[in-house]
């Protein structure tokens, strides 16, 4: 929304205020401000000119003598350059859009100045000719002294306007402006109706009231389609709008003002106007030149069977209106907020009437809004005049709201002890109506802000705030019941996860987005199970949630390989299938290859995570055959296991892949389902130690290599000994003086107890029993 | 004798000025004093001597000189013992200049880096940190937010649809309704998370970002309380007072609704280009729980009240480090990484 500081003038004086502060307070008090835009920063010694002469030079140009302020001398390559003319000139050494105008040579002649097209000028979008001037204005004037040139625009946040129907106009922060600087708010002009009473009434038909609340048609004969006068082209297109002709213009100009959307048709098309919606898919030209495909439902404007606007959003081509128009039908009506703004959503435009009308637009602003356009055209078009009486159906469905609630509660509410007449004032200046009764108040909401803004007491404690102002509000902390919050378990094993493997693993921290990236997916031919789809993805790249961190994390293993040879990332982050969220540890190893690499790293990882079970006093954590993953391979990978359910996976990149990179290197990838951690609980308990010496007892025990070590590990640690305090693998060896297909393993074992210190008899009876135990399980000592 | 004992002790005299090392210390020592030494068969002597007096002077003398020196033996064993020493700090003189090679550092990421310190505030100040799902019901999102289908606000959040009918959540105040469910007023609850808007990224705008929701409830909350405890928060996160200021921002679950800015820290409030020159840096949107919102988490809004701000932590840690690009946190780069402890 764009507001212009001399059009707001009309309502609420303003020329003495320095459009900053209108700015900064505007932002402070009503919505949020984007921009300012002073027209004199740009443009400069534009002034009303005739052309005296006018000689053809080539096919193109011609030669004038130009009068202005004095005669000038001037090239122009207008198709409308004819003596006589009376237009627009810069003079040289003047601003255009902050392009100086020097003087130039052209065709050997000398140009000072510049004769101007509209555009040019900075009042409409044509470039196709000279701007002419059709109001009489004297020759030599400056621009800013015959219209509102010399305007401040400030430019408004539309997102901030979102619930405020009755900002969508000048008039709107005319009256914001008013309760802001304690002004006075003047009223515009309108027609008095009362004299179309007598007329007939036009044929109107309203199919769907819960959809169209109130349409007014106006029929008006005898209009001339001209250019618009000029202060309205310059208020129009300093305010963003194109100017085209007085019928358009008008609705426009009424529109900005006060925020009321009008239609005008060619009335010659118009016999009856019906309100229906459409009962099937149709496809229909829109004024934009542009056949659309409307969904069946779509609220329409119809003359008898035939459809002809868009209800709320944008007119059809045929009944535009042309140069050739003489009589117009206006529109002004109000339609349900939701079907329109569903409407737009499926047709996938948006226009400066739908914009508005999906606020919750006042249905009596409609007839305001008919009544301006009136007043207005009457003065450009004076010879027009209604055929018909302005024909009303009104089924508005709000009424002004009433509010009970009382003064106490706003200033508690507020935590401010404002006084009662500033909170009256406040909320009189914004035309609510008051009614007190000591502290009681009955506060009645004008209609404009009654559709969906004011309903509830809170309403009215935002309004009495905002104007009084937020700054004004002395900031208390609160009176709280002293509680210990809640811990968060899960946030505080996601930290001790973090610094584990920040500080203990040298590993950086990532965070990525969770959705795949298809195009990296191909490369790596990975191919997600059933990943969740996303009905508007960002790109076609990235249609699917993630349902594993790998590629991910690989892609960012491969990007920077390009940089450093060897590195750990990990990531907590979130997994997305069709019912369900989980929360994942991802951690990638990246080293230089070497023969042995990849198993290195297996058993790096399986170390890693085990010092993260212990350090979070998890149950043993185990390991079982890998149930195969995509991209890494079989042969170096395990599930991970707690409680007999599978929690993860590791393992090393399937060899495949590693032609993708340009680097030799050993890339390891780990993934546990963050569940697995939060089972942890706190050992609580202290055992005493015993203070009786201990023996650390060392057997290296001889297992075939084809053995899987932990059914050897189950059979050699099911030895039970009372003195038996740990036992612990403290090596394992294969090599010189072992048999080829043996592996020695020691087992060491921490013998002792808590009663005595222990005997050599007590050693040796142990280290009898434990090879007896050996011998029974056919395992020998190295 | 008394000439021989003289030349015995003037030999050692030589001897033992020569001596170095505690080795040759102790090799005199046995050489002067030992039992196959001038001095002990010297004592052992004695006894030839008839002339008691003599045998006497003779025995003293013996005595005295050995007591020399073993006096001297000893000042020599530790003067040679301390030399010793000392040589052997000063041959072994370290370079400390010489360079270290240590392992690779590790790294958290920015976010959690902010987001601790920022958790630690607010649990310092009895709030319950809670979580919640980043795939998330219209209800949650939208619905029981006071933002009911159709309504325009939900374009302001432009939303990522999911076909199993779920969106991903465009903020992380689908927290208010999930924790008013189980938690009882007074409630302080924060709930820091990733949300996604569907929007077009540049330096500043990212489709995925972390906010931090916030929530009290209880009797008889202010708009003056919620600026302090904002002002509170900031000042501890900025370490210093910082300028805010509040105005009207619209958010359909809040009811008086507000941005709240801080003095642009770029510039100190002159006006640059992060600000847009305007000074002020939007960093909380926040407001009074609108008494719906209430009434959807089953809590009375004529007994309660409260508010709520959603702290955008991605900005946040931007303007903490000076991060220009927003995309940097989601690069993966390590060149970025390792730059956080």
């Amino acid at each position: 929304m764009k507001i212009s500081l001399k059009w707001l003038d009309d309502f609420v004086k303003v020329s003495d205020i320095d459009p900053k502060e209108i700015f900064n307070l505007l932002t402070m008090k009503t919505a949020e401000t984007e921009g300012i835009y002073e027209k004199k920063d740009y443009y400069s010694d534009i002034i009303t000119a005739r052309i005296l002469k006018a000689i053809k030079i080539d096919n193109k140009h011609y030669k004038c003598v130009v009068k202005a302020d004095k005669e000038y001398n001037v090239i122009s390559g207008a198709p409308n350059t004819k003596e006589g003319l009376i237009t627009l000139f810069v003079k040289p050494g003047g601003y255009l859009n902050k392009t100086k105008i020097a003087e130039k040579s052209f065709a050997g002649e000398v140009s000072s100045g510049m004769l101007l097209s509209g555009k040019e000028a900075g009042i409409n979008n044509d470039f196709s000719k000279l701007f002419e001037l059709t109001e009489n204005f004297e020759v030599g004037l400056d621009i800013s002294s015959i219209c509102d040139y010399d305007d401040s625009i400030i430019e408004i946040d539309n997102k901030s306007l979102t619930h405020r129907p009755d900002l969508w106009g000048i008039y709107g922060f005319a009256r914001e402006i008013a309760a802001i600087f304690k002004r006075p708010l003047k009223n515009y002009d309108i027609i008095d109706s009362s004299f179309s009473e007598s007329l007939p009434e036009f044929p109107i038909e309203i199919k769907d009231s819960k959809l169209c609340y109130r349409y007014i048609g106006v029929c008006i004969k005898n209009v001339k389609i001209m250019q618009s006068p000029l202060n309205i082209q310059v208020r129009l297109f300093h305010t963003g709008h194109s100017p085209k002709n007085n019928i358009i213009d008008l609705t426009n100009y009424v529109m900005t003002e006060i925020g009321q959307p009008l239609h005008a048709f060619d009335k010659n098309y118009i016999e009856k106007i019906v309100v229906d919606t459409l009962k099937e898919e149709t496809i229909f030209t829109t004024l934009d030149k542009i056949k659309r495909n409307l969904p069946k439902n779509t609220l329409m404007i119809w003359n008898n069977e035939k459809p002809i606007a868009v209800a709320g959003i944008m007119g059809g081509e045929d009944s535009e209106i042309s140069d050739a128009t003489d009589s117009v039908f206006l529109e002004s009506a109000t339609f349900d907020a939701n079907h329109v703004r569903k409407s737009t959503v499926l047709m996938g435009i948006r226009t400066e009437s739908s914009s508005r009308f999906e606020k919750f637009l006042d249905p009596v602003n409609a007839m305001t809004g008919a009544l301006r356009f009136i007043y207005l055209l009457k003065k450009i078009n004076p010879e027009s005049h209604l055929t018909h009486k302005i024909t009303d159906l009104n089924f508005n469905p709000f009424i002004k709201n009433v509010i009970h609630t009382n003064y106490s509660f706003i200033k508690g509410f507020i935590g401010e002890n404002i006084d009662n007449c500033t909170i009256k004032s406040i909320l009189e200046s914004l035309e609510f109506e008051i009614k007190e009764d000591s502290d009681n108040l009955t506060i009645t909401a004008p209609s404009f802000r009654s559709t969906k803004d004011i309903s509830i007491k809170e309403d009215i404690v935002e309004e009495v705030s905002r104007i009084y102002g937020f700054d004004n509000i002395t900031p208390i902390l609160p009176f709280q019941k002293m509680a210990v919050p809640l811990k968060n378990k899960i946030n505080e094993t996601d930290n001790i996860i973090k610094d584990m493997l920040t500080y203990s693993f040298s590993m950086n921290e990532t965070d990525s987005h969770p959705w795949y990236d298809n195009k990296f997916n191909r490369k790596i031919l990975y191919k997600p199970l059933n990943p969740v789809e996303f009905i508007n993805p960002i790109s076609n790249d990235n249609t699917y949630l993630r349902t594993s961190m790998l590629p991910k994390m690989l892609q960012f293993a491969f990007e920077n390989l390009k940089i450093f040879d060897s590195f750990s990332l990990y990531e907590i982050g979130h997994l997305f299938s069709k019912g369900k969220e989980d929360k994942v540890l991802s951690i990638i190893i990246v080293d230089k290859k070497t023969k042995k690499g990849d198993e290195e790293q297996f058993f790096r990882m399986k170390s890693i995570i085990q010092n993260l079970a212990s350090r979070l006093n998890l149950n043993e954590i185990e390991f079982s055959d890998t149930l195969k993953h995509q991209i890494l391979n079989p042969s170096i990978s395990t599930e991970i296991i707690s409680d007999k359910e599978s929690l993860g996976y590791m393992g090393a990149l399937h060899p495949q892949i590693y032609s993708q990179l340009d680097k030799k290197a050993n890339i390891f990838y780990c993934e546990i389902n963050m569940n697995l951690f939060y089972k942890s609980v706190r050992n609580e308990t202290f055992k005493m130690f015993s203070i009786y010496p201990q023996t650390l007892l060392d057997f290296s025990i001889l297992k075939p290599k084809e053995e899987f070590y932990s059914d050897f590990y189950a059979k050699v640690s099911s030895f039970n000994h009372p003195l038996i305090k740990t036992i612990k693998v403290t090596s394992v060896y294969e090599g010189e003086n072992i048999n080829s297909g043996y592996q020695s393993i020691t087992f060491r074992f921490n013998v002792g107890s808590n009663k005595r210190t222990l005997s050599a008899e007590d050693l040796t009876d142990f280290q009898d029993k434990f090879i007896s135990h050996l011998e029974k399980i056919n395992y020998k000592l190295r | 004798m008394k000439t021989i004992l003289q030349n015995f002790y003037n030999t050692f005299l030589i001897d033992i000025e020569k001596c170095s090392t505690p080795e040759q210390v102790r090799d005199i020592e046995v050489k002067y004093l030992g039992k196959k030494s001038e001095i002990h068969s010297m004592l052992k002597n004695i006894g030839s001597i008839e002339n008691v007096k003599e045998k006497k002077d003779v025995g003293k003398a013996i005595n005295s000189t050995k007591n020399d020196i073993q006096r001297i033996i000893n000042e020599r064993k530790e003067l040679v013992e301390r030399k010793s020493i000392e040589r052997r700090i000063l041959e072994n003189h370290i370079d400390w200049s010489m360079p270290v090679f240590s392992s690779s550092e590790g790294s958290l990421h920015p976010i959690t880096i902010v987001r601790r310190e920022i958790e630690s505030i607010f649990t310092g100040m009895g709030f319950t940190i809670v979580d919640g799902p980043e795939m998330e019901t219209e209800y949650y999102n939208f619905e029981a937010l006071n933002i009911p289908e159709f309504h325009p606000a939900r374009d302001m959040q432009d939303t990522f649809h999911l076909v199993n009918s779920m969106i991903m959540r465009t903020h992380t105040s689908n927290c208010q309704a999930r924790s008013m469910e189980y938690m009882k007023p007074p409630l302080r609850i924060i709930s820091p998370g990733k949300c996604f808007r569907y929007e077009a990224v540049d330096a500043s705008h990212e489709t995925a970002f972390y906010q931090i929701e916030g929530l009290l409830i209880d009797e008889k909350i202010t708009i003056a309380n919620l600026i302090a405890v904002m002002k509170l928060f900031l000042s501890e996160i900025f370490k210093s007072d910082i300028k805010v200021r509040l105005r009207p921002g619209y958010f359909p679950f809040v009811e008086p609704g507000f941005e709240l800015d801080i003095n642009c820290l770029i510039c100190g409030g002159i006006g640059c280009k992060t600000c847009k020159n305007s000074g002020w840096l939007e960093l909380l949107p926040c407001g009074m729980v609108h008494p719906n919102v209430l009434r959807y988490g089953k809590i009375d809004p004529e007994k309660y009240n409260g508010f709520a701000f959603g702290l955008g932590l991605t900005r946040l840690v931007m303007m903490k480090f000076g991060i220009p690009d927003i995309r940097l946190l989601n690069s993966g780069d390590i060149r970025f990484l390792k730059q956080f402890k």
